[in-house]
């Protein structure tokens, strides 16, 4: 294959060149290796940037992929407003909870198949005796919320429906609350106080680990019933819904929007005064942000590219003086305009090609030390890493084109009579 | 030893007509060569002779197709050099034409089989054969045991064997030689005429511009120039 293609490219002159200049090209770059490192180092950063960005960017959308699908994979979102538009003062005015009349009017539309209505408010302490857990997030939800959140109990049992509509003071914990409050102890039928209210603790979830960098077992769950009415009045309830397949998705939030608007009375022309949205939603809020990434992940290596190219005539111009003599005798041998023309065009590409290779080991390195070490996963991008050794060629093309017509354009006779 | 190309063209090899070469120095004029006539037969070595700025050295850039008269004609075997563009010329001198130059102009970088195989490379010959040309005219200018040598790891005399090697390679019409010896001792300087005198015996067209005379009486002509003009252009039969 490639002896193929070397026997293609010696019959053609141009393609021939390639492989000359290229030995050339290396060479210079091995003559002068500190010169032609500090030239390239623009490419070298742009490259690297673009090669360890994109594979960041990439492996948080991965995992932020997989994790919205541990939220539950088809879950309906019902809030006050859509997540990531602009909310004006009035649109807050407007703004209604989800209550539990709502809530079953839901459960009854014929593409959903679970609402789990959440009431969410922040307790200051949740205290065991000595024990205290800060800044918990308290749920007030029903039994539905396993099943519409994808949860499963590691000890105890869940709430049940006859806790919810006794307002039973009981509680389910997450597994960071068990893992302060009950470090020693099986927290089964212990009591509890949150916010200064008794609650008997009746099981404990399974561990769900991270969402990004959040924890997910930070949270303790009641029933609706049980909380305080005056909690109502700072946090509009919200609700989270399943629909009856995957498939059913749009049709659960078209049921779910029209029962709602019924019930709430909206006319024909009235905005809804509430949100639904489905994952795909979320995922692209999500993208929007990393879209800025990107951006700033072009810009960044714009300029490093600019800078290496700049660099790169100039070390290129450098080169034309230094070899003016090798151009004359280059010329007298036979070598065309376009023979000279190709050769420093293809040194050019070499010295921005080989940054491009060296941007793309340390950025690919350093992906693979973010992945490791951090965090933060990161998957490499071939496209990404595909697009950007392809860019650094395309510097070296342009910016080598200046000294590379300037040295075909040499007249042979003054070439060879330069000192 | 190689002989030179079998070759068809029955006609002299170089055949000048009235060549005129001006350089414009802003307002003056400077008349390099004004008129200068003559012939070249195939196989002739011949010298070329003549003070300082005489003229020499740019009667051999139009020779050597680096240059263009400003006025007169030049046929090189048949064809008239004076009116081609550069890429034509190009490829003139890649192919009927083989310099030797005084201050040898190798590629420091390259190695001697390197530098000899240019002129192959612009002809876009294979590198196989490339490599074998390349090491078969270095083993014509004895130097067959230094084909990885660079430039800086040979003596001045097998530096310019290297540039007659390569000079050679693509089997050219005309040889030409512009002061070979200049940067050459006495002892090596015979050397490279030795050379010279086995590569006229071989068949090749040989032009040589010197300022010894015992340089060039190693020609069987020698043409003398001054002012831009042929002096004398007188043939030994020895
Ligand atoms: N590029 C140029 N521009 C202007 N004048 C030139 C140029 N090249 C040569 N000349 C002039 O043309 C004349 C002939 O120069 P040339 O180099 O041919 O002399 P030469 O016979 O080779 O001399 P030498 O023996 O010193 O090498 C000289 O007067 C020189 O100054
Ligand atoms: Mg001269």
């Amino acid at each position: 294959m490639l002896a193929a293609f070397r026997r293609f490219a010696s019959r053609h002159h141009v393609l021939f060149g390639i492989w000359e200049a290229m030995g050339i090209g290396l060479q210079g770059i091995r003559a002068y290796k500190m010169r032609a490192f500090l030239t390239i180092l623009g490419v070298v950063m742009g490259i690297m940037t673009v090669t360890g960005m994109s594979s960041i960017v990439a492996g948080l959308n991965a995992s932020m992929a997989r994790q919205i699908a541990t939220l539950g994979s088809s879950t309906i979102y019902i809030r006050p407003f859509k997540p990531g538009e602009p909310v004006t003062d009035e649109d807050f005015r407007k703004a209604k909870g989800v209550t539990l009349d709502e809530a079953k009017l839901i459960a009854d539309q014929p593409a959903v198949r679970y609402v789990a209505p959440l009431q969410v408010i922040f307790a200051d302490s949740v205290k065991y005796g000595p024990e205290r857990a800060r800044d918990v997030t308290v749920i007030g939800t029903t039994e539905n919320y396993m099943e519409v959140h994808d949860s499963f109990i590691h000890r105890g049992r869940f709430l049940t429906r006859l806790d919810v509509n006794r307002g039973a003071r009981v509680a389910v914990l997450g597994a960071d609350i068990m893992d302060s409050l009950f470090p020693y102890q099986d927290p089964i039928d212990k009591d509890i106080t949150i916010d200064g209210r008794r609650f008997r603790v009746i099981g404990v979830l399974e561990r769900k680990g991270k969402f990004l960098w959040e924890s997910m077992d930070n949270l303790l769950l009641i029933p609706v019933n049980s909380l305080e009415k005056k909690n109502q009045r700072f946090n509009l309830m919200v609700a989270d819904l399943l629909p009856i397949s995957p498939a059913h998705i749009d049709q659960a939030v078209d049921q779910t929007r029209g029962a709602m608007r019924r019930y709430r009375k909206l006319k024909y022309l009235q905005k809804d005064n509430f949100a639904i949205f489905a994952q795909d939603t979320l995922t692209d809020i999500y993208r929007r942000i990393t879209g800025g990434i990107y951006l700033v992940m072009i810009a960044v290596s714009s300029i490093g590219l600019i800078v290496g190219g700049v660099g790169v005539m100039n070390i290129m111009l450098v080169s034309v003086t230094e070899r003016t003599r090798e151009i004359g005798v280059r010329k007298a041998l036979g070598a065309t305009r376009k023979d000279i023309l190709w050769q420093f065009l293809t040194e050019a590409m070499t010295l921005t090609g080989a940054g491009g290779i060296i941007g793309i080991l340390i950025g690919g390195l350093a992906a693979f030390l973010i992945n490791t070490f951090s965090p933060f996963p990161a998957v490499i991008q071939t496209t990404w890493v595909s697009i950007a050794f392809v860019t650094a060629i395309v510097v070296g093309l342009t910016f080598g084109l200046w000294p590379a017509a300037k040295a075909a354009g040499l007249d042979p006779i003054e070439a060879l009579r330069y000192e | 030893m190689s002989t030179a190309a079998p070759d068809t063209f029955n006609g002299p090899i170089i055949d000048a007509e009235d060549l005129w070469r001006t350089y414009e120095m802003g307002a003056e004029e400077i008349h390099a060569l004004r008129g200068v006539t003559f012939k070249i037969d195939k196989g002739e070595y011949v010298a070329v002779m003549g003070p300082s700025g005489s003229g020499k050295s740019t009667l051999m850039n139009l020779i050597g197709c680096l240059d263009t008269p400003t006025s007169g004609t030049y046929v090189l075997r048949g064809k008239v050099v004076s009116e081609m563009d550069d890429d034509e010329l190009a490829a003139i001198r890649n192919r009927e034409i083989g310099f030797v130059f005084q201050t040898f102009n190798l590629l420091p970088r390259a190695s001697a089989l390197h530098n000899v195989e240019l002129p192959l490379v612009y002809a876009g010959i294979p590198r196989d054969e490339r490599i074998e040309k390349a090491r078969q005219a270095l083993e014509m200018v004895d130097l067959g045991d230094r084909v990885t040598h660079k430039p800086n790891e040979l003596s001045g005399g097998q530096r310019q064997r290297v540039a007659v090697a390569r000079a050679l390679v693509m089997n050219p019409s005309i040889l030409l030689a512009d002061e070979p010896t200049g940067n050459l001792d006495t002892a090596t300087g015979q050397d490279i005429m030795a050379l010279f005198d086995r590569l006229k015996e071989a068949g090749h067209t040989i032009i040589l511009v010197t300022h010894e005379r015992e340089i060039a009486d190693h020609a069987q002509r020698t043409i003398h120039i001054r002012d831009g003009q042929i002096e004398s252009d007188e043939r030994r039969t020895s």
